[in-house]
């Protein structure tokens, strides 16, 4: 019955198809490009939410590795402090034997004994400059280097006596 | 695609896929457009109401879960677009009357007499006539697609074919 009962001018022509469907797809694609530009601004949140929590996580695990990795900034303070007391139960020993040499050592120890306290001079400057600006490990090194030197002069000096024999 | 059902159409279409969006246009337009110049005698009218019902159908594509087939869906979307107080079919006219009651209409009658005197229904007798006798949905159907009880469909469905036999029972006359 549906075949008889509508007549063809019931029937939409094509040029009235096509002005419908043209509405339609601009329609449907407005509709999808909405939905698009929506779930964009929602990726767009949810990198930044990301991101942030990528900064946060990176911060936090830079500064516990540091906390573990880095030393301990106090260490170059007790270093120094430890190498003071070696170096000065030696050099106490040093003017008894510049008083025991003879005439022709005593100037020699007397250069050397210039030479520890030059070294010492420069000891203090890098101690000071520690105390002002904080340890790093060029300081470390060059603090270290110069007490071994200033040992070398104090190990000299004791051994003086026998190399004159 | 051209053999493609309704179903993988509508999936191909959610993926985003216009030449099955075209396709089930194609397939329903002359239907949908047909059935609502029954209800409106303005061309521009009809095209307008057929088109916001199939953007309205396509937009909302994700909510079309397939309980009802596609055309029933199209179908109802396009009746609401209408505009028609759907409410006010409810509650009246709910007398209810058995299907031996539902009359007949003569043999031999003129299909162009019965279409003039179809358009003389009111719009909730006519709609109800043409979904039946015309697109061939069932009672239960129609219920679902006016959103009206099954015995209202059939209220309605047997006053319009009473009042249709009365009209071509004077013509003959």
């Amino acid at each position: 019955m549906k075949s008889d009962f509508y007549s063809p001018s019931d029937t939409p022509g094509r040029h009235e198809k096509e002005m419908m469907w043209n509405r339609i797809e601009l329609a449907v694609a407005e509709q999808r490009i909405r939905s698009i530009k929506s779930i964009h601004w929602k990726s767009f949140w949810f990198g930044c939410a990301a991101s942030v929590l990528i900064v946060f996580s990176v911060i936090g695990l830079f500064t516990v590795f540091r906390s573990v990795t880095a030393p301990n900034p106090n260490s170059g303070y007790a270093l120094d402090m430890t190498y003071e007391r070696a170096m000065n139960q030696l050099v106490s020993m040093t003017p008894n034997l510049v008083k025991q040499a003879d005439e022709v050592e005593r100037p020699v120890l007397e250069s050397k004994i210039k030479n520890i306290e030059d070294i010492d001079s420069m000891i203090e400057e890098i101690r000071n400059d520690m105390l002002l600006n904080g340890v790093s490990d060029i300081k470390r090194r060059q603090l270290k280097r110069l007490y071994a030197l200033k040992m070398d002069h104090v190990k000299d000096l004791l051994l003086s006596d026998e190399v004159s024999m | 695609m051209v053999d493609l059902d309704d179903n993988r159409l509508i999936e191909l279409a959610k993926e985003g896929s216009q030449s099955a969006y075209r396709m089930l246009y194609d397939r329903y337009v002359d239907d949908l457009f047909r059935f609502v110049a029954q209800f409106r005698p303005e061309r521009t009218e009809v095209a307008d109401i057929v088109q916001q019902a199939f953007i309205n159908c396509f937009t909302k594509l994700e909510l079309f879960q397939g309980k009802s087939s596609f055309k029933t869906w199209l179908f109802s979307i396009a009746i609401r677009e209408f505009q028609m107080d759907l409410r006010k079919w409810k509650g009246k006219e709910t007398e209810s009357i058995d299907d031996h009651e539902i009359p007949s209409l003569p043999g031999d009658i003129d299909l162009m007499s019965i279409k003039v005197y179809v358009s003389k229904l009111d719009e909730r007798k006519r709609m109800v006539f043409l979904l039946f006798e015309v697109e061939g949905y069932s009672h239960k159907e129609i219920s679902e697609l006016l959103e009206i009880q099954e015995s209202h469909s059939r209220t309605l469905l047997t006053r319009a074919k009473m009042e249709l036999k009365t009209h071509l029972t004077e013509k003959r006359l």
